[in-house]
């Protein structure tokens, strides 16, 4: 087990150096003169000899990777730079808004494990009505778009019926339309995934070894075929998350929910590249985190991947 | 297993309604400029957001007074080019790559392995959006995106598949008689991969719909008179409560391609009895 982490930590720190090197080389593609940004903001005026001085202050005069290494050290140390829009550090704007999206998928990922075990329990019978009713919405789900879904939700049942707010934060159950439009997607498909799983059980030996006992069929589900087809689900847990992450963009610009997506998409039209990159940046840290804790969780459960990675 | 005709026939069901679902969609993007009543962007301010079937506008009219069915087709025109440009690149930069990296010496293997590692880092849109945010809005920076970041999945399915098919018989004979690298990964190893970089491309179809759609929902793709489905669906917000048809129809549209392209992908999955679980 330690030298699987061992092994799974070693990769973690080289992608995370291919990560910020990547947006690193992103940042210094964008549009927009950091020194220019700074003079403006500092109100003072942008000749060519203040022009030189900000940039030798800003480090913009050294090599490309001693720029990567300041960075980067900056970086670890938590510090995202500054805003080229509002001059507020971007660290401070992202820990801001990052509860709220932190909030949402915490939600969306516990509405997703129950409905996708409840529905994969449904469905254990292959063939039975549960069965096609999975299969379907495994195919609607991977197909419709969050942000249809979203606003047909929020048309129905904050517009129409008047059950939920439609828009913002705050309210009693305004976070039950930004969740259901967030899980709906990643709860069929993992539904799918496991009553594919608790299927494949159907034919294994200790299941016709529970039913010759003559054991219940609900006994025989709960007690012995749940646990070994749980592991999938963990697996895929990495893959969740993924998508959970990547949907809360649209789900909080849909129902106006001051999140990292909200922040981020606001600053892509304000052209405010530091804080897009410390958006991403912070995305792909959270993923490679829930990756790796999935990967390890995984492994624990499950001795044959340790053994396989060697 | 017994069931393994049923399963061949259904994937020929599933198969055929994908095509015919894709196929209508791409023929009234093809006939487009022949087949709508009016121009997509003409504005006519005395016949503004008219319900469906109640004027000559069969579809309605949206918040100017345009067409909605002639921005529907023309919608189309622009979501298929789209498809169609983004896989088009995908498909053949991801798979040549992935074979080099597959066959190659090993740092290149190791180092695009490492680098589409850190591109599949960031989860689904995000690395995209930002970089159409650092091109600037439009749809050419929304296709360029895509095609930055969605190459990576043909390249790992092509690495994964010709690392394996290396180590198959008639692939070392291959080796063993002298034939070069070039001529292996043609002759040997490519047609190989073809029904499975198939089937990735059919399921990418409705994804690529998706992403593009997406991120014009956020105003990164096509600009405002230009009537992309996304952006469609996004400019119709406002008017939820007075004209809810201007949200639904776009959104719809959008769900037929995308569950055409999945329909199709998974079809020709079982078809050609690929499994369901690896890197597709």
């Amino acid at each position: 087990m330690l030298r699987f982490a061992t092994k799974r930590l070693l990769g973690v720190f080289i992608t995370a150096l291919f990560v910020t090197f990547l947006t690193f080389c992103l940042l210094k593609a964008a549009p927009g003169d950091p020194a220019l940004i700074l003079l403006q903001q500092q109100e003072s005026v942008a000749d060519e000899d203040s022009l030189a001085e900000a940039r030798q202050a800003l480090g913009l005069d050294r090599p490309f990777f001693v720029q990567y290494a300041v960075w980067l050290s900056r970086i670890v140390r938590g510090d995202l730079g500054g805003s080229y829009y509002t001059s507020a550090r971007v660290g401070d704007e992202i820990k801001r808004a990052f509860p709220v999206t932190l909030d949402l998928t915490l939600r969306a990922l516990l509405a997703t494990l129950i409905v996708s075990l409840v529905l994969g329990l449904a469905s254990a019978r292959e063939g039975g009505l549960w069965d096609y009713l999975t299969r379907a919405g495994a195919v609607f789900g991977s197909a419709v778009p969050s942000f249809w879904l979203g606003l047909l939700l929020m048309w129905i049942f904050a517009v129409q019926l008047g059950y939920f707010p439609a828009v913002g934060l705050g309210r009693p159950w305004s976070m039950v339309l930004p969740t259901l439009t967030l899980a709906l997607g990643p709860a069929l498909y993992n539904a799918r995934l496991f009553a594919a799983c608790i299927q494949e059980t159907d034919d294994e030996e200790y299941v016709l070894f529970a039913r010759s006992k003559g054991l219940s069929e609900t006994r025989i589900l709960l007690l012995h075929r749940l646990k070994p087809s749980l592991i999938p689900l963990v697996a895929s847990l990495s893959v969740t998350v993924g998508m959970l992450l990547a949907g809360t963009v649209l789900v909080e610009n849909i129902f106006a929910l001051p999140g990292m997506g909200v922040l981020a998409v606001e600053a892509v039209f304000n052209r405010d590249f530091p804080v897009v990159m410390g958006y991403v940046l912070a995305m792909a840290g959270v993923f490679t985190l829930v990756n790796l804790a999935a990967d390890l969780l995984c492994a624990w459960i499950d001795p044959r991947v340790r053994l396989e990675a060697r | 297993m017994s069931c393994g005709l049923f399963r061949h026939k259904q994937g020929t069901v599933t198969l055929s309604c994908g095509a015919l679902l894709l196929g209508t969609l791409a023929g009234l993007a093809l006939f487009a400029p022949l087949i709508a009543p009016a121009n997509p962007i003409d504005v006519n301010l005395s016949q503004r957001l008219i319900p469906p079937f109640e004027s000559s506008a069969l579809l309605g009219t949206d918040q100017l007074g345009r067409c909605v069915l002639s921005r529907l087709l023309h919608g189309a025109r622009i979501t298929f080019t789209a498809v169609f440009a983004i896989l088009s690149f995908t498909v053949l930069s991801g798979t040549l790559l992935g074979c080099l990296a597959g066959q190659g010496p090993a740092w290149v293997d190791g180092l695009l392995t490492r680098f589409t590692d850190g591109v599949m880092a960031f989860p689904g849109l995000i690395l995209a959006l930002a970089i159409a945010g650092i091109l600037g809005p439009g749809l050419s920076s929304v296709i360029l995106a895509l095609c930055g970041v969605q190459w990576v999945r043909f390249f790992r399915l092509a690495r994964s598949m010709t690392a394996s098919l290396r180590e198959r018989a008639y692939v070392q004979a291959a080796i063993i008689s002298g034939a070069g690298t070039w001529a292996i990964m043609i002759g040997h190893v490519l047609p190989k991969l073809l029904p499975s970089v198939a089937v990735l491309a059919t399921l990418q179809m409705g994804r690529i719909v998706l992403s593009v759609s997406s991120l014009s929902f956020l105003g990164l793709g096509a600009i405002p008179p230009a009537p992309e489905w996304g952006a469609m669906l996004s400019e119709s917000k406002t008017y939820m409560q007075s004209a809810p048809y201007l949200f639904f129809l776009p959104g719809f549209c959008i769900f037929l391609a995308v569950l055409g392209g999945q329909l199709m992908g998974m079809g020709l999955q079982k078809k050609l009895d690929l499994s369901r679980k690896g890197y597709l």
